[in-house]
C-alpha cells in the first residue's frame, strides 16, 4: 500500500515535470517563430513599404521645389527654346546650410519621372533618411558650376532609394541639376568601385590628389553591392551645358514632373 | 502563449477568428508605424557615403 502511494506521487511528479518540459519547449518555439515573423516582417517593410513611400514623398517635395522656382522666375515671360542649351562657363551657386534643399537631380536613365532635390550635406537622419530630399551634396567637394567635382551621395535600397539603379547607368546617359537660374547637364563617363574609406574619390580631380582641375564633374556615391554597403559604387558624369532659365528646360525632362513649358 | 491568448478571448470561433485579426491589425500598424521607423532611424542601418 505505502509502495503504490509513492509510486503515484513520483509518476504525479514525473508527468508534471514532463508537462512543465513541453511548456517550455512549445513557449520557447513560439518565441523563436514570432522572433523570425517580426524580423521579416521589419526586412519588408524597410525595402518595400518604407522605400517605396519616402520615394513617393521625395517625388513629390522636389516637384514643389521646382514648381516654386518655375513660378518666381520670369513670370508672364515669353521663354526662347534653345534645346541645345548652351556650352558655356556656368554660374557657382554657393555653399548652403546642411539640410537646406538648393537643387533637383534629374536622371532620365532612372525613370521618365525621376527627380529628388538635392540639400546641403550627407547627414542620414536629416537629409538622406529625409523624405523631403534622399540626396546630398558632400560639402568638401566642390561648388556646383564650379571648375573641380560637385559630389553628392544617395541611398540604393532604402529611404527613397535616391540611386537604386545607378549601376545601370550607360556611358552617354544624360544628368541634369536644376536651380532656381536654370539646368546644367551632364553625360555619365564612367563607373567606379571603391571601400568606403577612398575619400579621394571627393577630390576636385577624383583620385588625383593635388591635380588642378580642368573640368567641371559631377559625382554620385552610393552603396555597393545592393543590399549591403560594404563597399561604394561611384558614378561619374561630365558638364556639357548650361541651360538658363529663360530658355527653358533641356528637352529630355520638360515633362518630368508634368511641367508644361 | 498564442494558446493562452486564444483561450482568453470570448464567443465562439468566429469571434475569436474575428479578434485575432483585430489584435494582428493593431501589432501591424504599431511596429510598421512606430517601432520600425525608430529601429531605422536609431540604427542607421544602410550606410551610403564615403567617408
Amino acid at each position: 500500500m505505502n509502495g503504490s502511494v509513492i509510486l503515484s506521487h513520483e509518476g504525479r511528479r514525473s508527468r508534471r515535470k514532463s508537462k512543465r518540459t513541453t511548456t517550455l519547449w512549445l513557449v520557447s518555439g513560439e518565441i523563436l517563430i514570432t522572433a523570425g515573423i517580426l524580423l521579416g516582417l521589419f526586412w519588408v517593410w524597410y525595402l518595400f513599404i518604407n522605400d517605396s513611400i519616402h520615394a513617393s514623398s521625395q517625388t513629390q517635395a522636389s516637384v514643389e521645389v521646382s514648381e516654386a522656382w518655375e513660378d518666381d522666375a520670369l513670370d508672364g515671360v515669353v521663354k526662347i527654346p534653345n534645346p541645345q542649351g548652351l556650352a558655356i562657363d556656368p554660374p557657382i551657386v554657393e555653399a548652403v546650410e546642411a539640410g537646406e534643399p538648393f537643387a533637383i537631380l534629374y536622371v532620365p536613365r532612372f525613370g521618365p519621372d525621376y527627380q529628388r532635390t538635392i540639400a546641403g550635406g550627407v547627414d542620414l537622419a536629416t537629409v538622406l533618411n529625409d523624405s523631403r530630399f534622399g540626396v546630398g551634396h558632400y560639402d568638401e567637394s566642390s561648388l556646383l558650376g564650379e571648375l573641380g567635382n560637385f559630389a553628392i551621395a544617395g541611398h540604393r535600397t532604402s529611404f527613397g532609394a535616391a540611386f537604386a539603379d545607378i549601376a545601370e547607368l550607360v556611358p552617354g546617359d544624360k544628368m541634369y541639376i536644376e536651380t532656381d537660374a536654370g539646368w546644367y547637364s551632364y553625360v555619365f563617363r564612367n563607373l567606379d568601385y571603391v571601400l568606403p574609406t577612398v575619400v579621394e574619390v571627393l577630390l576636385p580631380v577624383p583620385r588625383q590628389p593635388g591635380v588642378e582641375p580642368t573640368e567641371r564633374l559631377l559625382t554620385l556615391t552610393s552603396c555597393h553591392p545592393r543590399f549591403s554597403d560594404a563597399e561604394r559604387i561611384i558614378a561619374y558624369a561630365v558638364y556639357e551645358a548650361w541651360y538658363p532659365r529663360g530658355n527653358g528646360p533641356p528637352e529630355d525632362i520638360a515633362q518630368v514632373g508634368k511641367r508644361t513649358t | 502563449m498564442y494558446r493562452l491568448l486564444w483561450s482568453t478571448l470570448p464567443g465562439n470561433l468566429a469571434a475569436k477568428v474575428a479578434q485575432m485579426a483585430v489584435i494582428a491589425l493593431a501589432a501591424l500598424a504599431l511596429l510598421f508605424f512606430f517601432v520600425f521607423p525608430f529601429i531605422a532611424d536609431t540604427f542607421l542601418i544602410e550606410q551610403s557615403t564615403i567617408e
